[in-house]
């Protein structure tokens, strides 16, 4: 069994039989027989005779799918590895939080000084990109325990930029 | 000819549109780059290319010295602003007018007069162009703006007297929010253009924006093009544009087209340009703006009319004549434009730079792809977000809709985020199919969460089975060799 997460959606999706490129798969309940066909990055699904061009990036358990021009980022998890995750949400948000970029660009102004306290929603930093300006929130009341960059520095995505407790 | 080599002063898609014109009219072409930009498609398109600078805009595309040197370095007769950059800078009109380069756009003052929105309000007013009431001279005290503002009544839009492309823009629904709004105005004016003049105009509710295309030679000859509708905007910027408008009949289309000419005339123009209306509710029309360049959403009216505007363009700057007349530019299709945005439209449209790891553009019938991007390429986080524009065309507008539609669920980039999904949302919706559009579409339709069709949830889910599919293989093979050992 393995839980497939899209957007906010749920689905439990196994593998029961296969016969060449043809999979049995149940999701959800739902059994559906799938001819699937891989080229580079790029799936031809028939299902149940109904034909799909699926395009995929993947990155460890991360799918990005695309079809007919609509996109679905997608995560999979085993069934240890959503145990894990439901353990660690229980702990809440309680502890300390690292707020990252979600895309590269270039560091207009550092609003917040290390040791500062914050609200929830308040502007720590302010990152510009394209042309645009972005206000990077603080995600809760707390206390900026860390600040990671500085004035006209370009980050690349995904990049540590304050910590707050 | 006189012109035999154009220097280019701009990247991606528009740098390579007007490359492609060039190709076709026998002229060279020059590509400047900046240090990200090396591997750009437009420098892999043009004949000669030069690098000008660091990646920052002002360390390279904006620098009038380096790009009048490179100029005449290549020999180039010609500059071509492209949009954006220095494309209506009337400084660098006059350098390439000092060093005996042809810039390719109007003249040094027609761009002047009309690059200030008030100047140009008052000179469109004096020429019989209906404007937007409002004030005409340039405010920079807070206390006469008030004043003015009391005596038009509000709403009101409080504008960048130096403004453009959407910035600087405000609505004021009442005296209480008037103070804050000057104080943020004033200093987003300052920052982007270093003029800190407002101006105020009678908000006009539910307004359509309809621009005209118009060209004018240095004989006098002027041409105006059926209209386009632009009302699709985020941020007080199109993302979506076709024509012609489903507002406008024949006899409004002429009335607006005429209007347009007159401006143009009023101005001195000498370039093939754009003048903005907007449209209220009863189908009144008012003078906006006037675009001194060629625009992003050309292609739409070259669909339409099956004219190229860039070539025409081109010629004029050469100092011909305009051939065609008035009679020659007729609706031959309706078009419809999507940009496509290196942005998140499920993230408020924030920008969304990287690589380019996938690309699959569309094709058919009535499908124009003009893009600046091929697989592999960088999206710089420097410029703007704006990768390519993907046109159909019709015989009516269902027809356009339709295609475009098809031709999005073909479109496909991976690596980044796309506006390419948002358009889709768009011309899904009842009231885009049915016209019912104005300025404020793009947020009403943000509150509405639209999803995609439920049915590929399924679908999509499937196809992230390779890891259990993996595993499953796995244990498999792992069953078999253990029961072949065991035998």
């Amino acid at each position: 069994m393995y839980y497939v997460k899209i957007g906010n959606k749920e689905k439990k999706i196994e593998i029961l039989e296969q016969s060449g490129t043809v999979f049995d798969v149940e999701l959800d309940g739902k059994l559906y027989r799938v001819d699937f066909v891989k080229a580079e990055n790029s799936y031809s699904l028939i299902v149940d005779g109904k034909s799909y061009e699926i395009d995929c990036n993947i990155a460890g358990n991360r799918y990005d799918i695309w079809i007919r021009g609509n996109y679905f980022p997608i995560s999979v998890l085993t069934e240890a590895q959503k145990r894990l995750q439901l353990s660690k949400k229980k702990k809440g948000t309680g502890g300390p939080q690292i707020v990252e970029t979600e895309m590269p660009g270039k560091i207009v102004s550092v609003k917040k000084n290390k040791g500062d306290t914050v609200k929830k929603g308040e502007t720590v930093i302010v990152l510009e990109a394209m042309k645009m300006q972005n206000e990077i929130l603080s995600p809760k009341d707390g206390t900026i325990e860390e600040i990671y960059v500085k004035d006209a520095q370009i980050v690349e995505a995904s990049e540590k930029l304050f910590k707050v407790k | 000819m006189k012109i035999k080599k154009i220097l280019i002063a701009n990247r991606s898609e528009i740098a390579i549109r007007i490359a492609r014109a060039c190709r076709e009219m026998g002229i060279k072409t020059v590509a400047v780059y900046s240090e990200i930009d090396r591997n750009s498609l437009h420098v892999r398109y043009m004949d000669e290319a030069y690098f000008i600078g660091a990646s920052p805009a002002s360390e390279s595309y904006l620098r009038i010295d380096k790009i009048i040197k490179l100029a005449k370095k290549s020999g180039a007769d010609a500059i071509h602003p492209g949009y954006g950059f220095l494309a209506e800078n009337p400084e660098f009109v006059e350098e390439c007018d000092k060093n005996g380069i042809i810039f390719i756009g109007p003249s040094r003052d027609s761009m002047y007069l009309l690059g200030n929105k008030t100047r140009a309000r008052a000179r469109m007013k004096a020429a019989g162009v209906p404007i937007v009431a409002g004030t005409i001279e340039p405010i920079k005290d807070y206390e006469l703006l008030e004043n003015e503002a009391e005596k038009i009544g509000y709403p009101i839009m409080l504008k960048a007297a130096a403004g453009g492309g959407g910035k600087g823009i405000r609505m004021v629904k009442s005296q209480a929010e008037l103070k804050s709004a000057f104080d943020i105005a004033t200093s987003e004016a300052k920052a982007a253009f270093g003029d800190d003049a407002v101006y105020i105009e009678k908000a006009i509710i539910n307004p359509r924006h309809v621009e005209v295309q118009i060209a004018r030679d240095n004989y006098g000859n002027v041409l105006w093009f059926p209209e386009r509708e632009c009302s699709i905007q985020r941020r007080h910027q199109k993302v979506l544009e076709e024509s012609p408008s489903v507002a406008i009949d024949d006899n409004l289309r002429k009335r607006i087209g005429e209007a347009a000419a007159k401006a143009a005339e009023a101005a001195g123009y000498n370039s093939v340009g754009t003048v903005e209306f907007l449209l209220d509710e009863e189908r009144n029309f008012y003078f906006l703006e006037v675009n001194t360049r060629l625009q992003v959403e050309h292609p739409v009216t070259e669909m339409v009319t099956g004219i190229d505007l860039v070539k025409l363009q081109i010629e004029i700057a050469d100092n011909k004549a305009i051939e065609l007349n008035q009679d020659d530019i007729k609706i031959q299709a309706h078009a419809i434009e999507c940009r496509i945005y290196a942005e998140d439209p499920e993230k408020n449209f924030m920008p969304s730079p990287g690589k380019v790891v996938g690309l699959r553009t569309p094709g058919g019938i009535g499908v124009r792809n003009d893009n600046g991007v091929y697989e592999g390429a960088i999206i710089p986080l420097f410029y703007d977000p704006i990768i390519g524009k993907l046109i159909t065309w019709g015989s009516d507008r269902e027809q356009a809709i339709e295609r475009m539609k098809r031709a999005l669920s073909e479109y496909l980039i991976k690596g980044i985020k796309t506006t390419i999904s948002f358009h889709q949302k768009v011309l899904n919706d009842k009231d885009f199919v049915e016209g019912n559009i104005s300025t404020g579409f793009v947020n009403r339709l943000l509150e509405t969460k639209a999803e995609p069709d439920r049915f590929y949830y399924d679908i999509a889910a499937i196809s992230a089975a390779k890891y259990p599919i993996r595993d499953f293989e796995l244990e498999k093979s792992c069953n078999e060799n253990g029961a072949a050992l065991m035998s």
